[in-house]
């Protein structure tokens, strides 16, 4: 039988499977923070951005559904309430604020950006996280959500932040979407781990979260290389 | 007033900015917010500081900085810094603070 790693092993094993994967290594992040982004690639990130976010409320109240304890079933609301809503984190849900950012950056409609194609690797991003929310434990969902996407999102935004007010002239009140992410995904992942840590204690549970926390890179990892490589043909689909 | 200012991140860049969330929920909100609590009408109070002093500091307003039970909250760019808990005689001190973090004077 399978030993479980102890909670520091634990920890150090999911710590590695971060390096060089984190949102703030990809170009897309670091070329906006430098000011060498082209603005079409930055519209591209921006509508797929959007295209992520918007499914956020329903993957967190799946996995809110599921969850059998009252005590963690209160931290997901916590996190869908500020995921969803203008009442506790940001002045509207955190998808109506990446519209907007799209909204401003590219000049687009909303529903331009709704019915904007979304590419075949972003489609099995969201698959992923349903696929997660529905069928793994809920310790493990939780995980996914807020360990292995959420915990690096707050270096990510504060990069795309500066960089876009420095390099872009984007003032702070048109990028929310990005701002609310800097300390407020830092609470969400911070409760994730404590929750992952707390109840991950067995070899098999270890194992589901590492390779979630695999998965969920490689699927990041495929959305910022979406932002640098296919960024003008999906606009000139979008102006048709 | 608490603060918490975090040392500038090697690839940060840009004119330092102060952001004033402003944000007012409402009288049947569930949560407070920024505006009601004092955050209205403090960028007005912090620009006529930076003036004062001379200060090559940029101040902005923004919706919602989503920390809105520590506010009314001011948050200090580039990099990850922040004022909470802010009173108008918190002024003067949260601009020297921003001042001093950022390596400026008037």
């Amino acid at each position: 039988m399978a030993v479980a790693l102890s909670q520091e092993e634990f920890l150090a094993e999911m710590e590695r499977r971060f390096e060089g994967r984190r949102h703030s290594d990809y170009r897309m992040v670091q070329t906006i923070a430098d000011g060498t982004a082209t603005r079409e690639q930055i519209g591209y990130l921006a509508v797929l951005f959007y295209h992520f976010t918007k499914w956020t409320p329903q993957v967190i109240s799946t996995i809110h559904s599921r969850c059998d304890s009252r005590e963690i079933r209160r931290r997901i609301m916590d996190t869908l309430i500020d995921e969803d809503t203008e009442l506790r984190c940001g002045s509207a849900g955190h998808d109506m604020l990446a519209m907007e950012f799209a909204i401003r950056f590219t000049g687009m409609t909303e529903e331009q950006i709704e019915a904007h194609p979304v590419p075949k690797s972003i489609q099995d991003m969201t698959a992923y996280r349903f696929k997660v929310a529905r069928e793994m434990p809920v310790t493990i969902a939780l995980g996914n959500s807020g360990v292995a996407s959420e915990s690096h999102a707050p270096e990510m935004c504060r990069m795309i932040s500066d960089g876009l007010r420095e390099h872009y002239a984007v003032k702070d009140e048109d990028q929310e979407s990005w701002i609310v992410h800097i300390e407020g995904d830092e609470e969400h992942s911070e409760t994730a781990l404590k929750t992952v840590l707390e109840f991950c204690t067995t070899s098999e549970l270890q194992d589901q979260m590492l390779w979630c926390i695999d998965e969920y890179l490689q699927h990041w990892g495929n959305f910022w290389n979406e932002c640098v490589e296919g960024e003008l043909q999906a606009l000139q689909t979008a102006a048709e | 007033m608490k603060s918490v200012l975090r040392p500038l991140p090697d690839n940060a860049s840009g004119k330092p900015l102060l952001t004033v969330c402003i944000n007012d929920r409402g009288p049947n909100a569930i949560t407070v917010s920024c505006g009601p609590q004092g955050g209205t009408g403090l960028e007005e109070a912090i620009a006529a500081e930076i003036d004062r002093r001379g200060l090559d500091i940029d101040v902005q307003t923004i919706k919602c900085l989503g920390l809105c039970d520590k506010g009314p909250n001011v948050r200090l760019a580039p990099g990850k810094n922040w004022f909470h808990e802010i009173r108008p005689a918190d002024v003067a001190e949260l601009v020297e603070s921003a001042a001093r973090h950022m390596g400026i004077s008037g």
